[in-house]
Parts: C-alpha cells; sequence; structure tokens
C-alpha cells in the first residue's frame, strides 16, 4: 500500500450504495459518542478561553485560586486539544476510516468504552489542573500525572480497532486519507509515550525537559492535528467537487514530506535558550522546510478545487474545509517564520506562541473538523441539518474570530516582544503597552463564544434526530440557478 | 498485511529517528552531567586527592547544591502556573537583549548609565531541577535572577526585611503594591490564612497591609508553610555567579575560589 493509493474512484453500482448506508448506520454509536462529548468540551473550552483572555486584563475578575491565569490557561488549551480536537478528531477517523475500507463497523463498543475512558482522562486532568495538582510547566503535558496511563490505555483501544478495521479492508487500493489516518493512529501514542516516560516517570530532565516537551507539543500539532486534518480535507474535498485528487505526486510528497520532516520540529520555540545551539537550529530547519510539503498539499487541494469554486459558497462542508485548508497554510508559515533567529528575537516565549496555537488548532484543525461534522452528521443520523442560516453564521462569526485573534496575536508576540527587549524601559510600559491587543482578543473571544453556541445547538438538534427529514442536503445559501444552465450539487459523487 | 508492515516500518523511521535525535538523546545527556570543578587543573602536589574540608569541597564545583526545601516550593510554582507568565532564561546577546535589561537579570549596576550585563543562563544551572522552568510566555518579568532582586541585607550589610516583605505583599496582591497598580499578575490570597491577633505587634511573619487590602481589626494575614517555600525557591534564583572557565570557554576574573 505504501506504493500506490488511487485518485480515480471506481464505479459506483446500486450494492455500493446500499453497503454505503450500511456502514453509515453501522458508525452511528461511536461516532456521534464521539462527536457529542467533543461538542460538550467545545463548550467547555471556549468559556474558559473567554475566561483566561479576560484575566490578563483584569485579574481581579473572578477571583478565586482555581481560575488564576496560571492555571485557566493551560485547562483551556488542554480542553481544546484533549477534549474537543482529539474527539472531534477520532470520530471522524473512525467514519472516514469505515467507509474508505468498505466495511460495516464490527465492535463499536470497544471505541464507546474508549471513549469514556478518554473523557474520564481528560476530565480529571482538567479539573487537576483547575484544582492545583497538574505540571503547570510542561506545555501540553500539563495534567496531572496519574492521567496520562488513561489516555493512552483509551488510545490504544482505538488502535487496535483501526489495525482490525483495515485488515479487515474490502479489496482495492487504499485511498491517501487512509495513509494519513494510519500515521496519526501510530504517531501520537508513540510522541505521548516517550515524552511521559521522559518527563513524568524518570524525571530529573534538567534542560532537556523544555526540549522535550516542546517537541512533543509541536507534534501533537503537526503529526496528529495535520495528519487528521488532511485525511478529512481529501475526502472531502474530492467528495463535494467530485473530481479526483488532483496529482498523485504531490499527495506522495506531501505525505511523506510531512513525515520524515515534522518529528524534527518542536525546539525551534527554544532560540538562545540554554540548551546546545543545534538543537533549535536543526528545528527550525526542518519547520522551514515543512513548506515544501506543505505547498504540495495545497496546490493538490487548490487544482482539485479549480472550477468549482461556486460550490465552496454553497456547501458547508466543502467551505469550511477550504477555510481548514488555508489555516494549514498560515499554520506553517506563521512556524517556519518564528522558528528564524531574527525574528525569535522579539518573539521568544511571547504571545506570538499563543498565535501558532490558535491557528494550528483553531483555524486550521478545528475549522476542517466543523467541516467533517457537517458533512458525516446527515449521513449518520440521516437527517439534514435544519438551516443553512446557521452554518452562514456559525462560519462567518468563527472565521473572523479566528483570523483576528491570530493577527492580533502575532502582532503582539512581535510589538510587546519588541517593547521588552528595549533594555531602558520599564517592564510597566510592554505590560500598559499590550493591553489593547488583549481587548481585541477578549472581543474576539466573545465572537467565538456565539460561533459555538449557535454549532452546538445545531449539532444537538441534529443528535436529538430533530432535523431537515426532507432528502436535498442543507447548503448555505439557496443556489441560484442560472436559466440556461442546470446547476447540481454532487455531494456524493465521487465513490471511495 | 504485509504491506501495512512497511508503511508502519517507514513511518517508525520517520519518526524513531528524531525521537532519538531531538528527545532521547538530549535527556540522556542531561542525566550524565556532573558538576564541574572550578579549578580545571589538580592540585600539582597531589592530582588525584579529593578535598579533605568538605565546604570547600562545595565552593569548588558548580552547581555546588540545590536546598531541600525549594523543592516543595517549585511545586507550589508548578501547581499555580507561574511558568505560564514568567520564564527563567537569559539569553545570549546574539538573540536577544535579556543581559542587559532591568528585570532580566538581577537588578542592575549601572556604569554611567549603561547597565552591567549579567551572563547568559547556561545548561549547568538547571542541572538539579526535573524540568527547567524555562517558561511559557513572558507575560511577567523573567526570573532567572529573581534572588538577588530581594536581598535580606542592604548595601551596608545591616539586615533589612522590605524587600522580602514586599515580595510576600506581591504574592498576597499585586496590585497593592502602591507602584505595582498596573501588575497583571494575579494574587495568591489561598496561600495565605487570617488569623486573631494574639498580641498588639502580631506575629513576627503577619503581613504588613495598609489601605483597601489591610484585614479586620485584630485580625492579620499569615502566610502559610506554601507560600514559605514559594519564597524561599524564588529567593534562591541565582543564576549569575561566575562559571567554572571549562563551561564557559573564558576565564572569569576570579576563577579559583
Amino acid at each position: 500500500m505504501s506504493q500506490e493509493f488511487q485518485t480515480v474512484p471506481p464505479e459506483i453500482t446500486p450494492e455500493d450504495i446500499l453497503q454505503r448506508a450500511a456502514i453509515d448506520k453501522s458508525t452511528r454509536l461511536p461516532v456521534l459518542f464521539f462527536f457529542t462529548s467533543a461538542g460538550a468540551w467545545l463548550l467547555i473550552a471556549t468559556v474558559l478561553g473567554l475566561l483566561s483572555s479576560i484575566k490578563l486584563l483584569a485579574p481581579g475578575f473572578l477571583d478565586l485560586e482555581y481560575f488564576s491565569y496560571g492555571r485557566v490557561q493551560p485547562a483551556f488549551v488542554n480542553a481544546l486539544v484533549y477534549g474537543w480536537a482529539f474527539q472531534a478528531g477520532i470520530g471522524v477517523m473512525i467514519w472516514i476510516m469505515a467507509r474508505l475500507c468498505r466495511t460495516e463497523l464490527r465492535n463499536p463498543v470497544t471505541l464507546v468504552v474508549a471513549g469514556h475512558f478518554w473523557n474520564l482522562g481528560v476530565t480529571l486532568g482538567v479539573i487537576g489542573i483547575l484544582g492545583g495538582m497538574g505540571n503547570l510547566h510542561m506545555k501540553l503535558l500539563e495534567f496531572p500525572p496519574l492521567v496520562w496511563p488513561i489516555l493512552l490505555v483509551a488510545y490504544s483501544l482505538l488502535v487496535v480497532w483501526m489495525v482490525i478495521m483495515f485488515t479487515a479492508r474490502r479489496k482495492g487500493a487504499v485511498y491517501i486519507s487512509q495513509w494519513y489516518i494510519l500515521a496519526a493512529v501510530f504517531s501520537w501514542p508513540w510522541i505521548y509515550l516517550v515524552a511521559n516516560s521522559l518527563l513524568n516517570v524518570m524525571k530529573q530532565a534538567g534542560v532537556a525537559g523544555p526540549m522535550v516537551a516542546s517537541w512533543y507539543a509541536n507534534n501533537v500539532l503537526f503529526l496528529w492535528m495535520v495528519p487528521v486534518g488532511l485525511a478529512s480535507a481529501y475526502f472531502i474535498i474530492p467528495k463535494i467537487t467530485a473530481k479526483p485528487v488532483h496529482s498523485y505526486s504531490l499527495g506522495v510528497l506531501g505525505f511523506w514530506g510531512l513525515m520524515v520532516l515534522a518529528p524534527w520540529t518542536g525546539a525551534q520555540e527554544l532560540i538562545g535558550g540554554p540548551i546546545p545551539a543545534w538543537i533549535p537550529a536543526w528545528a527550525g530547519m526542518a519547520q522551514i522546510l515543512l513548506l515544501i510539503p506543505t505547498l504540495a498539499v495545497v496546490l493538490n487541494h487548490y487544482h482539485t478545487v479549480r472550477g468549482s469554486h461556486d460550490l465552496v459558497t454553497l456547501s458547508p462542508s466543502l467551505r469550511f474545509t477550504f477555510f481548514g485548508a488555508i489555516g494549514y497554510v498560515t499554520t506553517c508559515v506563521i512556524s517556519a517564520l518564528l522558528g528564524s533567529m531574527s525574528v525569535s528575537r522579539y518573539t521568544f516565549l511571547s504571545y506570538a506562541g499563543d498565535a501558532v496555537q490558535m491557528t494550528g488548532y483553531y483555524m486550521f484543525f478545528s475549522m476542517a473538523m466543523f467541516g467533517a461534522i457537517y458533512f458525516i452528521i446527515p449521513r449518520v443520523t440521516g437527517c439534514e441539518w435544519v438551516t443553512g442560516k446557521r452554518i452562514r453564521l456559525h462560519f462567518w462569526l468563527s472565521a473572523y474570530a479566528c483570523i483576528f485573534m491570530c493577527f492580533l496575536l502575532l502582532i503582539a508576540g512581535f510589538s510587546h516582544g519588541a517593547a521588552i527587549e528595549k533594555w531602558n524601559k520599564t517592564f510597566e510600559s510592554a505590560t500598559i503597552f499590550s493591553h489593547g491587543y488583549l481587548l481585541g482578543r477578549i472581543l474576539m473571544w466573545l465572537m467565538l463564544v456565539v460561533a459555538n453556541f449557535v454549532f452546538l445547538k445545531h449539532l444537538a438538534t441534529m443528535v436529538l434526530n430533530r432535523g431537515r427529514k426532507a432528502g436535498q442536503p442543507t447548503l448555505i445559501h439557496e443556489p441560484v440557478m442560472p436559466s440556461d444552465a442546470e446547476l447540481t450539487i454532487p455531494t456524493e459523487g465521487v465513490q471511495a | 498485511m504485509s504491506s501495512l508492515k512497511s508503511f508502519v516500518l517507514a513511518l517508525a523511521a520517520c519518526i524513531g529517528i528524531p525521537t532519538w535525535i531531538m528527545a532521547v538523546r538530549p535527556y540522556a545527556k542531561e542525566r550524565e552531567r556532573q558538576p564541574v570543578a572550578y579549578q580545571s587543573t589538580p592540585d600539582p602536589a597531589n592530582p588525584t586527592a579529593p578535598p579533605k574540608d568538605p565546604e570547600a569541597f562545595k565552593n569548588l564545583y558548580y552547581p555546588a547544591s540545590y536546598a531541600g526545601d525549594n523543592k516543595r516550593g517549585e511545586r507550589v510554582y508548578v501547581r499555580e502556573g507561574c511558568a505560564q507568565c514568567h520564564t527563567q532564561v537569559v539569553r545570549p546577546d546574539y538573540a536577544g537583549n535579556d543581559q542587559v535589561k532591568r528585570f532580566g537579570g538581577k537588578e542592575q549596576e549601572y556604569k554611567k548609565d549603561v547597565p552591567v550585563p549579567v551572563r547568559q543562563t547556561h545548561m549547568w544551572d538547571y542541572m538539579h531541577e526535573d524540568f527547567a522552568m524555562f517558561g511559557q510566555r513572558r507575560v511577567g518579568p523573567d526570573l532567572a535572577n529573581a534572588g538577588y532582586r530581594f536581598p535580606d541585607k542592604d548595601s551596608k550589610g545591616v539586615p533589612d526585611p522590605k524587600p522580602i516583605a514586599r515580595l510576600y505583599q506581591h504574592l498576597y496582591d499585586p496590585r497593592s503594591l502602591e507602584d505595582r497598580a498596573w501588575s497583571n499578575c494575579p494574587s495568591y490570597k489561598h496561600l495565605f490564612v487570617e488569623k486573631v491577633k494574639e498580641s498588639v505587634e502580631g506575629r513576627g511573619d503577619a503581613l504588613q497591609l495598609s489601605g483597601n487590602v489591610a484585614p479586620k481589626d485584630g485580625y492579620e494575614i499569615v502566610p502559610t508553610d506554601e507560600a514559605k517555600a514559594l519564597v524561599n525557591y524564588l529567593l534562591g534564583l541565582k543564576r549569575a555567579e561566575d562559571l567554572p572557565s571549562s563551561i564557559t570557554g573564558s576565564q572569569p576574573k576570579e576563577q579559583t575560589k
């Protein structure tokens, strides 16, 4: 399978359509479980994110020990990553994998058990952070030390399930989304195990501690979120545009380029820190070279969508996915920029790091997951989204908020960093200087709260089976029918 | 199945090699790290003998020791998320201005308005720590050399409790300090308890608070053991000592101690 994947789908037969419906039905329980719990964590993460952004400007707001900035900020990031992003991603992985293996999902109970363990772990972790038991100095490893085995056991159930699913697939070539999903399935437990055994079990890491933590945190983004997000994009874009993936070679370059380069990145955020200087230099170089596979993937997507750009305005899934693809480029460009010496002089451990997080976790990954959820939920529940207006509202609020939040945080990182760099100025001036950006961030968070509230209400309606029963899929706008042409919206045009 | 196997093998090679080089090997190197002798050459009279006097032995190596109580304070520092806003890094001059910045290193001495630079932090400075607290973002001042900023004696050597009392008050409520109204540091009031005053002058360790943060009449605010451990930890953050020449590669002024 590592030699080839298909770009041209085989012919669709009536049996295939029946089988697809059966597969969708079989995935209903685990997929809805992961999507609903992801949605609940998204709500929690959004509220915590709003709270933490308020805290930097008004530390006296809600003045309880559990909600000081030092605890709320890591609680927010961990709830967003492990609560929302991982569970939404796992739901998408399960569904796409079942569809592409063209086998009905067996053992849904294994997945639901894994999901319960995962939720238990994340709940204990977030409560532990807020309650003052966390390791709040380790980036993305902030959960109390007892949590990581729970998460690892839950995830290994998923790994076993995925391998069984993949080996039981119906014969035929393997599609590129499956490569990405398998890569995400195997790489995260590996980096999580290594990071936790070094930092939580063996300890005494000294300066190696931040190196390992940065390596892990960056690779959660590039070895887990990026593969899952791209698997979803490679699935949804050809489906909705009803065209095969543009280029086979670009797909291979994008995949193996990512896998070869991404595991080296991470330490570049410590440029100038008391560690061997070649390590951040090497990591920064890998981060810059990573732009090549990124470009390959984006070209591939761009050419696949070319000629069908009107579909981006109509189809909710395609619009969110396309936005997510733009978010992916932005993430890679910002990361490469911050990994260079002249820039890191100002952005060393500044708000710019938050900008990378928000771009990667939100502008890229969450938006891609929203797109996938808008695609999958109607197929799994058998009813359509209630109204395109709510989807439109969700899209514009999220898009506006995350673009501006990333922009604000990036500028804040540069200018606040530059203000601190002035040796003869007091710290007071730099702090007061950052207030404008922090206020802007609060406003953007308020928008995200509204956007996610709209989305979650819509999702709840669908999960409770109160969606629209009519046949046509919900579009963002009612399509304007040209008088001389027939416009069809092929949502299931490509067999996979 | 063999194709899945080859895929997984290729993936393992892609991720395994960087795991070794970027994470495991630096970690193993760190575990091997030993304190470095200030004297690079042994005593010519008796090259193999260790120093007889244990006190002298302590001062012959860098880093000398790590006070046990600091570990408890470090735990408070960790769980309150101080590292979310405070870094503990002084970058070399090619990477940033940390060495000459106010609040960057220790409270600087000035020569004709130009600050005397502190040295950059080095790997040996973090040798005894489970995880070097580089921190996640610089919202607050750098704490790599915070210990120098709260001396317990004034410049003439007379004991002066004010700087450390100020540090306690900063932890209790940063904005109650008259020149820190702009601070966005959280207050850690849960590290302090309110107790009934038992005598007129109060307990020795009680906070001297006035204005709107002052306790009720007959009560006083006393730091808990955790607050004291945290303050001890902060006072122990001193990373501007001269290093052995084998680390820096240069000859400091007073190399031998």
